[in-house]
């Protein structure tokens, strides 16, 4: 088995490579990190019988263009009619490649994180028994070209080439009352979240709501707690942040709502600027 | 999904949240520096008596990671019945070590500090580190010279058995270079408290 890369060659694309993340550093304040959608890092893995925590190339929804070095067999979880191999359209989820292919992803329309896998996994550094990008960790994002290595692999003419519709969207959000929910007014908290906007800039670290929540007694000093992902923080200026993969790992806001991990992979794919409604669920056994 | 346990230890009282498999406590008390030290003492305990994938205190809270279901119970009943705190079994020692802020980079505090990276993880995840400020500017890279006092115990234990910090954690972590991470990759899965002591 020896080993080839594939380079970034796409000029404004910024991606990271992401496996099932780093956790058991929180408390020397490492972000746990991993996939932003689970669900879908996992669906590409599977279209290549990848192991379950092989490195899966994440990317966000600029345009991606890879030029591979020697062939390959990929799994792609992105939008429909947004792949081309050699600037013809693919439509298929499972694509062979070979030496000097290009592989495109067009500007993303449907999902906010696009996934590449690798028969394999890619290559990377491992740093905390993970390959997740963390810049603060010396991993940086990866950008025009970047190389990413992989293990060649035989690819026959038998290997399947399909479509595989992937949509993560689920209408209502269900949320579970945080530690700190007690602070919040249930009644016109609900009225409020059946209606809200996503930020224009999220980031892997957080998503932030338009809407505010002003709260006319919120603490004037707060004990620093672990924060992590799912968790949603209210400022005292009344901004309602969600609390994403690469999240810090204590906070000094009050942690009003959560997410379970469940759904926070379909939220993580709600486009910057859409709507998004939440729904309250007072306990947490679904 | 909210509900109140009793605790032995400074804190009588704690309020438990759960969702996934994270639980998270918040103990009825006052931030101080036998709660920090209690709380360090919580985390080095939970750690190794349960499979959990990680344990994060705060300044009044601790937030355990990974605990199965079938673990739940043990854990909470645990916090009834936890040993004396072994920070209370031997003398206290301080130990004054100054550190600035703008270094920014773990190596250069590894190096003021004449510790390696290895036992800088150990200090900030076992240690109870006091700051005092001699200057504060308005902006946060503006900072000046701080104290800290490295507190520890000696002579009963076989090491020093630093007790825990608190929110120095943000200051240092973000700045791991990729040797000092890939050093702490390889040498964290086999950390032992009291590497500082042995030196």
């Amino acid at each position: 088995m020896s080993r080839s890369y594939a380079q970034l060659i796409s000029k404004h694309s910024i991606c990271s490579l992401q496996d099932r993340g780093r956790t058991g550093f929180q408390h020397c304040g490492v972000p746990v990190s991993g996939p932003m959608d689970s669900r879908a890092w996992e669906l590409a893995n599977v279209l290549v019988d990848n192991n379950d925590n092989a490195a899966v190339l994440e990317t966000g929804m600029p345009a991606l263009s890879l030029r591979f070095a020697a062939p390959a067999y990929l799994g792609v979880v992105a939008g429909n009619d947004e792949v081309t191999l050699n600037e013809q359209p693919m439509p298929f989820s499972q694509i062979r490649v070979s030496k000097g292919d290009v592989l495109e992803l067009g500007h993303s329309r449907h999902l906010h994180f696009r996934y590449l896998a690798i028969r394999g996994g890619w290559l990377g550094t491992t740093v905390l028994n993970s390959r997740c990008t963390l810049p603060a960790l010396g991993l940086p994002w990866l950008q025009h070209g970047a190389v990413l290595p992989f293990y060649t692999c035989e690819v026959t003419i038998e290997e399947g080439q399909r479509e595989v519709l992937y949509s993560p969207m689920i209408p209502d959000i269900p949320v579970i009352p945080g530690p700190d929910f007690h602070y919040l007014d249930r009644e016109r908290l609900q009225n409020l979240f059946k209606k809200m906007t996503l930020d224009q800039q999220l980031s892997r670290q957080a998503y932030g709501l338009k809407e505010k929540y002003p709260l006319s007694g919120y603490p004037k000093s707060f004990d620093s707690v672990a924060s992590f992902p799912g968790m949603i923080q209210l400022t005292p200026s009344g901004h309602f942040y969600v609390l994403m993969r690469d999240a810090q790992t204590t906070g000094g806001y009050l942690q009003v709502l959560y997410i379970p991990s469940h759904y926070l992979s379909a939220f993580s794919q709600a486009l910057p600027g859409s709507p998004v409604s939440f729904k309250l669920h007072s306990d947490n056994s679904f | 999904m909210t509900r109140s346990i009793k605790v032995n230890g400074p804190a009588a009282e704690a309020d438990v949240w759960l969702a996934d498999e994270i639980v998270q406590l918040r103990f009825k008390a006052e931030p101080g520096y036998e709660l920090s030290c209690w709380l360090g003492h919580c985390r080095q305990w939970f750690s190794q008596n349960f499979q959990l994938s990680d344990v994060v205190p705060g300044a009044t809270s601790l937030t355990l990671m990974g605990v199965a279901p079938h673990q739940l119970e043990n854990i909470l009943t645990a916090f009834e019945h936890l040993p004396e705190a072994a920070y209370k079994q031997s003398a206290i020692h301080e130990i004054e070590v100054g550190y600035h802020p703008n270094w920014m980079d773990t190596a250069e505090v590894c190096e003021k500090l004449k510790i390696n990276f290895k036992q800088l993880v150990d200090l900030h995840s076992n240690s109870i580190i006091t700051w005092h400020l001699w200057d504060f500017y308005q902006a946060l890279f503006t900072w000046e010279v701080a104290i800290l006092c490295w507190i520890y115990r000696g002579k009963t234990s076989p090491y020093p058995g630093f007790l825990r910090a608190q929110w120095a954690l943000h200051r240092v972590t973000p700045a791991f270079t990729l040797n000092q991470a890939r050093e702490a990759g390889t040498s964290l899965a086999s950390l032992h408290r009291g590497s500082l002591h042995q030196k």
